[in-house]
């Protein structure tokens, strides 16, 4: 027994020993790994809150000279850009809704459920993820012309609920599958039906995967580009065709650079406040397949 | 006799809803996947068939009807009668390498070190996760700006280091708008695969590590013997993913080169969308879909397969 600790204690040590060269190296390098990461935004802010010429100025300026909120009201009142806000909300809002009631009921189903062929419709359902979302373009266009839906925001939710639901299943499926069988007895010998055990004992279990999964659905549909660009033609803009469409018309950097700190917001907003969750959703449903 | 009867009616009525809710309660979790199955049959299935059936026909466009060819839409891609096609192909799958590698490679490197007992470890991965929130076009968009040849400020900072001796118009040079392509995919990409491979790293437990440091192993011994073969199934996953990622990217190739300069980052996905709404060759577009379909799903069979036999190896 001593011995074993004796190694125990000399491994904790030798593994403590600080090394101080690499120890330099390995906090350099993850520093500027992390500039990297966030220059590019905080780039874009500052440029944002900068008056017109001097954004064109070289050397560039690190600090704001006179610090203006001008591209931003110009974006949102002399430009259609607030609509394009509003459009993606709305989209973003009804696909988190449509694709979490489905992904979580589908889940749990598939999770608790085995009929003949039930490990084939799993495997279907996440092969459908695999298809290039370029392949789906040419037919999406001509279906969605076919029903009078192009250029109208409910093609755009179908769409997108479509793409982020084969995920929601899977990491709810791993979830569903984590909960131990006991805990389903223990609900039906007190009485409760299958709804109400679903509703009222293994929802609030699975509420980390079900943030992660309306996250994910959310910057996805707030971010999605491709079928934004050719299921919309003017009214259901969202905000990613509306800065391409600055980017391509005027090339007014200020303008971009607002509209694009705009469009960065909720991503912000959902790191600060679920970065725990969407950390333990992707790993507990990566893990397990 | 009235009340009687009415009686019965109730029990009957009752009953009527008690089995609906018995049925209910019976065939709930196959009443729950149902929504699912419906949403994903109707969205996969119908566009499917359609995008194979278009491949099949060509508009003409003065006459207004869609006229039969056949197999001519893929004989006219794979024959080469349409020179792009390999060469767009060609930058695809340079692109897909060259992404995947050097990303995954990076990635491992970047988790790694996070897992290596260090300070502030919840900050890092915080911030490390922000390029995967914004919006794929407004990363392109902020790199572009940063790299713009009169006043980006990357550029400046290059030409002030010293590595430029002027500012560089990255993006009229072929070699320049690739590499920068291939950065603004990885630095997008990668958070999510860090995220990945840093789960699995924790896995690795403690007393394998004290047991590699009492035998003396070194730290790239230690890292080729133990770190990689526990992470393995992290990096297979991370490897399918990317792949398929980079392979129908076309939002960074659309918003930061548009395939330019002149075509020599154009890749499929652009060519497709060029191809289709463009041009409205929809037919010639929806064959060159399947093609690229079939390369998905040929690449993820392949994939399961070599994981497979190594599972049973």
């Amino acid at each position: 027994m001593d011995s074993i600790d004796n190694t125990a204690a000399a491994a904790k040590q030798m593994r403590k020993k600080p090394i101080k060269k690499q120890r330099v190296f390995l906090y350099a390098f993850l520093i500027f790994y992390l500039i990297l990461s966030l220059f590019p935004v905080l780039w874009m802010g500052i440029t944002s809150f900068k008056e017109h010429q001097e954004i064109y100025t070289v050397p560039p300026t690190w600090v704001p000279e006179k610090p203006t909120l001008r591209n931003y009201v110009e974006s949102l009142r002399d430009r259609p850009f607030g609509v394009y806000v509003v459009n993606s909300l709305y989209v973003a809002l009804s696909v988190v809704a449509l694709s979490v009631v489905c992904g979580v009921l589908g889940g749990y189903g598939l999770a608790r459920f085995s009929f003949r062929g039930s490990r084939a419709v799993f495997g279907a359902i996440l092969s459908s993820r695999l298809v290039p979302p370029i392949a789906l373009v040419v037919p999406f266009n001509l279906i969605m012309i076919k029903f009078g839906l192009i250029d109208r925001l409910e093609s755009l939710i179908v769409t997108y609920a479509f793409f982020i639901l084969p995920f929601i299943v899977w990491v709810m499926k791993g979830f569903f599958e984590a909960i131990p069988q006991d805990l389903y007895d223990a609900a039906r010998v007190d009485g409760a039906s299958k709804f109400k055990t679903f509703l009222f004992v293994l929802l609030p279990i699975t509420r980390p995967g079900i943030f992660a999964g309306a996250i994910l659905a959310f910057l996805s549909s707030w971010n999605e580009f491709l079928f934004a660009l050719t299921l919309t033609r003017k009214n259901a803009m969202t905000v990613p065709i509306g800065i391409v469409r600055y980017f391509d018309e005027y090339i007014d950097w200020g303008l971009i650079a607002g509209s694009t700190v705009i469009a960065i917001i909720p991503a912000i907003v959902f790191i600060l406040f679920f970065q725990r969750y969407i950390v333990s959703g992707i790993t507990a449903g990566a893990v397990k397949s | 006799m009235a009340t009687v009867h009415t009686g019965a009616a109730a029990i009957e009525k009752q009953s009527f809803f008690t089995r609906l809710n018995a049925s209910f309660d019976k065939y709930f979790e196959a009443i729950s996947v149902f929504p699912t199955i419906f949403i994903i049959l109707l969205v996969i299935l119908v566009p499917t068939i359609l995008v194979v059936y278009q491949g099949f026909y060509t508009k003409d466009i003065i006459l207004r009807i869609m006229k039969f060819v056949g197999m001519g839409n893929y004989v006219r891609a794979l024959s080469g009668v349409d020179v792009d096609f390999y060469r767009y192909l060609g930058h695809t799958m340079l692109y897909v390498v060259l992404a995947t590698t050097v990303g995954l490679a990076l990635c491992i490197l970047i988790a790694v070190l996070l897992n290596s007992r260090i300070k502030f470890r919840g900050v890092f991965v915080a911030c490390f996760l922000l390029p995967w929130m914004v919006p794929p076009v407004t990363a392109a968009i902020m790199w572009k700006w940063m790299l713009n040849d009169s006043y980006g400020v990357l550029n400046y900072l290059l030409v002030v280091t010293g590595f430029l001796d002027r500012m560089f118009p990255f993006f009229s040079h072929s070699l320049s708008a690739w590499i920068w392509l291939i950065w603004v995919d990885i630095w997008y990409n990668s958070p999510f695969f860090i995220i990945i491979l840093f789960a699995g790293l924790q896995r690795i437990p403690d007393d394998i590590i004290d047991a590699a440091t009492i035998d003396g192993a070194g730290r790239w011994h230690f890292f080729t013997h133990v770190t990689i073969p526990y992470i393995k199934p992290e990096i297979q996953i991370c490897l399918i993913l990317r792949t398929i990622f980079v392979l129908r990217n076309f939002d960074f190739v659309y918003v930061f080169t548009r395939g330019g300069p002149v075509d020599s980052t154009e890749v499929l996905a652009t060519y497709i969308y060029k191809v289709s709404m463009h041009f409205l060759k929809q037919g010639y577009g929806s064959a060159m879909s399947v093609i690229m379909l079939v390369m998905c799903a040929l690449f993820t069979v392949f994939y399961l397969l070599t994981v497979k036999a190594e599972v049973e190896a």
